[in-house]
């Protein structure tokens, strides 16, 4: 499983590589997949680190921006996305150091034992208490992040086949396919959702 | 489907489910960050195609510069400047490529000169005061020049290494001189260099043997083709020197400090010029002589001139003239 994902991830890479490649010497398709592609992602991620919705725009500019300067140095050393999140978390360290400092102006991941306890809850109809409903907030945001971390058709057919309630036959249409590579599709993204959530979820399921 | 995949298939749908649909982008916000994000990448990459023609232009000026020290270094280095020769004194019939000498006559290395009987010829090349004597026959050379019979006197008055060194070629040997006075003298059996001041280097048959002058005395060395080298003592003046003074423009004396005909002297001589106090060296160069020399030999002038001045002079077995003021006598 793990050297599966290594090839995966290697091929993401080689992916991006290209990506910024064409994006450099002036491709704008290249472009149009990049800010599609990325931007969204790069929005929740921000989204789920600042406790402030109002910074999120401000510091995912940031990002960009930095991101546009520093595109030619994008050697592939990790997948867009993971040196794009290495950037965004400078730039919340460094514009929000300004602020008082007893201010928490991030929000932490979840640990082992709370993940448990709240996914528990997530199902149960009982009301949670403040505590709980903050961290079931955090939790929905790390499982979006994950998703974010996949390739965008694995994304896509997950969130199809288990959010909206699709068959795999009205998946395949949507993303004409055939049903036996749906199929393999979500077998192949599921591996993929649970490496990338990695021991913490394991450890909550 | 097997168990564990069935478990799997479970757990991923109860995150996902509890998690929903990942929020969409704000199009608004979406449209905004492309706008400037768009801006940032098109002078990005602008900087990046001005950085990349610098380095290109840096680049080929950097091949051109590694090509040219390329070049240079393949080049074979080229030959040090050959000696100007300027021709200072003629007397005779001196003959230059055949052709008469005179005060236009070209001395470029290679040209033949004739010295002629009765006749002489003084050069400065590259510095250095070179003597043809009668019957010599010379060629220049670009660092010297080559004797092939007669007799030449060299000299310069500057220090050891201020100059890039004389040579004189004959044909039994080279010699060079390292700070030096000296005469050659070459004929068809052997060559003979004797050095009143300074020293010689000997080069032949990829051997060489050095001759210094000692205190005062002169040294000579004999050598010939057969690899025979005789060296020994020789006097430093009389015999054998006199004529160097008479291959040379003679000594204008009228109007002449004390200093510089003492200098010239003490050149001519083979001598080192040494004063016995400043107070002698200041008269020296304040005093103004008049008259003519003539045919009057250089130190056989020193008491005549000096008559007249507050300065004596008298020469030391050392090897020095040695001048002083009268009154401190």
């Amino acid at each position: 499983m793990a050297d599966k994902t290594a090839i995966t991830s290697e091929l993401q890479i080689q992916r991006d590589r290209r990506l910024a490649r064409c994006i450099l010497a002036g491709d704008d398709r290249a472009l149009r997949e990049f800010i599609d592609n990325y931007f969204p992602r790069l929005y929740r991620y921000a989204n789920l680190r600042l406790a402030n919705p109002a910074d999120v725009e401000d510091i995912v500019q940031l990002t960009l921006a930095q991101a546009a300067r520093r595109l030619e140095t994008y050697r592939g050393e990790s997948t867009l996305l993971t040196w794009m999140i290495h950037i965004c978390r400078h730039e919340i360290a460094r514009q929000l150091k300004h602020r008082a400092r007893g201010e928490d102006v991030t929000l932490p991941f979840l640990n082992d034992d709370l993940l448990r306890s709240i996914v528990e809850s997530m199902e149960s109809d009982g009301q949670l208490s403040p505590e709980q409903d903050s961290s079931r907030v955090e939790l929905i945001h790390l499982i979006q992040f994950a998703l974010d971390q996949l390739p965008e058709r694995y994304a896509l057919a997950l969130e199809l086949k288990y959010v909206e309630g699709f068959n795999s036959q009205e998946i395949a249409d949507r993303l004409s396919i055939s049903d036996e590579a749906t199929q393999s599709l979500l077998a192949r993204a599921r591996r993929a959702f649970r490496e990338v959530c990695g021991e913490a979820l394991r450890t909550a399921l | 489907m097997h168990r564990d995949d069935e478990k799997d298939e479970r757990d991923v749908a109860r995150l996902l489910r509890a998690a929903g649909r990942r929020p969409e982008m704000p199009g608004a916000m979406k449209a905004r960050l492309e706008s400037h994000f768009r801006r940032e990448l098109a002078d990005a990459i602008a900087r990046r195609r001005l950085r990349r023609r610098r380095l290109l232009i840096g680049a080929a000026a950097s091949l051109a510069a590694g090509v040219f020290a390329v070049a240079l270094l393949l080049t074979p280095p080229s030959p040090q400047p050959s000696m100007v020769a300027r021709l200072t004194y003629l007397a005779g019939t001196v003959t230059i490529d055949g052709r008469v000498a005179d005060g236009t006559s070209d001395l470029r290395p290679g040209v033949q000169i004739h010295v002629g009987r009765a006749a002489a010829l003084a050069i400065d090349l590259g510095g250095y005061d070179v003597r043809l004597r009668e019957n010599s026959r010379a060629r220049l050379l670009s660092r010297g020049i080559g004797l092939d019979s007669g007799v030449l006197f060299a000299g310069s008055d500057r220090a050891p290494g201020r100059l890039p060194g004389l040579e004189v070629r004959t044909p039994h040997g080279r010699v060079s001189d390292i700070g030096t006075q000296f005469i050659v003298a070459t004929n068809a059996s052997e060559t003979r260099a004797t050095v009143r001041r300074g020293a010689l280097r000997i080069d032949r048959d990829g051997d060489h043997i050095e001759v210094a002058s000692e205190g005062g005395r002169a040294r000579y060395a004999a050598f010939d083709k057969a690899g025979n080298v005789e060296v020994n003592s020789a006097p430093a003046r009389g015999e054998g020197w006199d004529w160097i003074h008479r291959a040379a423009a003679p000594f204008v004396l009228e109007g002449a400090s004390a200093f510089d005909f003492l200098a010239w002297v003490a050149r001519e001589s083979g001598l080192a010029l040494r004063f016995a106090s400043s107070a002698a060296e200041i008269n020296a160069r304040t005093t103004t002589l008049h008259g003519d020399l003539g045919e009057i030999e250089p130190l056989a002038a020193l008491t005549p001139v000096l008559l007249s001045t507050e300065l004596s002079a008298q020469v030391s077995s050392g090897g020095e003239l040695r001048v002083s003021l009268k009154a401190s006598r």
